[in-house]
């Protein structure tokens, strides 16, 4: 088998029970949109139109962040409409990945609907392993599937050593954590 | 509600652990590691906390990752965020870029300031670990301090609000050709 491109997009995950997961995602798309790169980010369980940090600096250079959740899950009155709207963003992520057109996408939070069976992970996992060869694919969240990890060429655990909330019980800080 | 920051611990109930804790508080925090998204961590803070209109600000005390022109500074250019970098890593370069750290802790009381690579610098003995975590943890204001290299010293270790650290479950080959917008 001969490989057409000369260049593989490569599918990353940042998975673990530490902070910085969505974090780093974000610093890869500024890296690769500095690169003039074109980049575009799904966000899922984040509130539909949330208007943190990333959106905010997004929308003032023009980088896609589209947002469609209702919060996490424990949250949740309704598990039937939380379901769908994960699964309506899943058509969007999968929409972009397969049209090509974009360089780097970010699945962000994207393993939970995964691991809660809202999204089939045979499907996700097929869906970016046969992507076009140049897209790269970042996949962040809690607890990866061994689909997912199994299709990744790079995988980081952020492992929490030390957590604010947890061992300060200090809040998630504006421009910090979101 | 749409501004809420859902919680990323399921296990963790609305009113725990501690009510007495600061609903703000300037933070340190330490992404460490042998892999390279420690690098690019500190770079989405800097995102986030120019989206909020904070003032933020960006120090490297090693070499920009590998590769012409870098992403990052490319980036850090465009969105108006001021960056000092040092060219060759120097003990010297190291000493003079941290006492500009040193003086934006002293100054500026929010925002986020980002010191990438300064752990490495620490780990050559350019700079003191008891120093600099003394310098970090001391400040009374809301600035965010991000703290990224391979190895934390204990002093850091201990003075720390947040700590990661970032392991390579998988990883591509050595060999593997460098790409432009994912490694520099």
């Amino acid at each position: 088998m001969t490989d057409p491109q000369p260049q593989k997009g490569l599918v990353i995950i940042h998975t673990g029970d530490g902070k910085g997961k969505t974090t780093a995602a974000l610093g890869l798309m500024v890296r690769a949109w500095g690169q003039g790169k074109s980049v575009k980010m799904f966000q899922f369980l984040k509130h539909t139109g949330a208007r943190f940090g990333e959106h905010r600096a997004a929308e003032k250079v023009g980088i896609s962040i589209e947002s469609r959740g209702d919060g996490f899950t424990w949250l949740s009155k309704d598990m039937d409409e939380t379901t769908a709207i994960a699964v309506d963003q899943w058509a969007h992520c999968k929409a972009a990945i397969e049209a090509g057109e974009t360089d780097l996408i970010i699945l962000d939070e994207a393993t939970y609907p995964v691991t809660y069976g809202w999204l089939d992970a045979d499907e996700v996992a097929s869906t970016i392993a046969n992507r076009p060869a140049h897209v790269h694919v970042v996949v962040t969240g809690r607890d990866a599937h061994e689909k997912l990890v199994s299709i990744a060429d790079v995988v980081t655990e952020m492992e929490d050593i030390k957590h604010p909330y947890r061992d300060q019980g200090i809040k998630a800080q504006p421009g910090l954590d979101f | 509600m749409a501004d809420e920051f859902p919680r990323d611990n399921p296990g963790v109930t609305p009113d725990g652990p501690e009510k007495s804790a600061p609903a703000r508080k300037g933070m340190l925090v330490v992404y460490h590691g042998p892999g390279a998204t420690k690098e690019i961590a500190g770079l989405g803070v800097l995102f986030r906390a120019n989206g909020r209109g904070l003032p933020v600000r960006h120090m490297r005390f090693k070499q920009a990752p590998k590769g012409e022109p870098s992403g990052d500074d490319l980036a850090l250019e465009t969105l108006g965020i001021p960056s000092h970098v040092i060219d060759a890593p120097t003990e010297d370069a190291a000493v003079e870029l941290w006492s500009k750290a040193v003086r934006h802790v002293s100054i500026v009381q929010e925002g986020v300031l980002v010191l990438e690579g300064l752990l490495d610098a620490i780990a050559e003995g350019w700079l003191s670990g008891g120093q600099v975590s003394e310098t970090l943890s001391g400040k009374d204001s809301f600035l965010h301090v991000i703290v990224t290299g391979e190895k934390a010293p204990s002093e850091l270790l201990e003075s720390a609000d947040l700590i990661s650290n970032m392991r390579a479950i998988k990883q591509r080959g050595s060999d593997a050709p460098v790409i432009a917008g994912i490694d520099y």
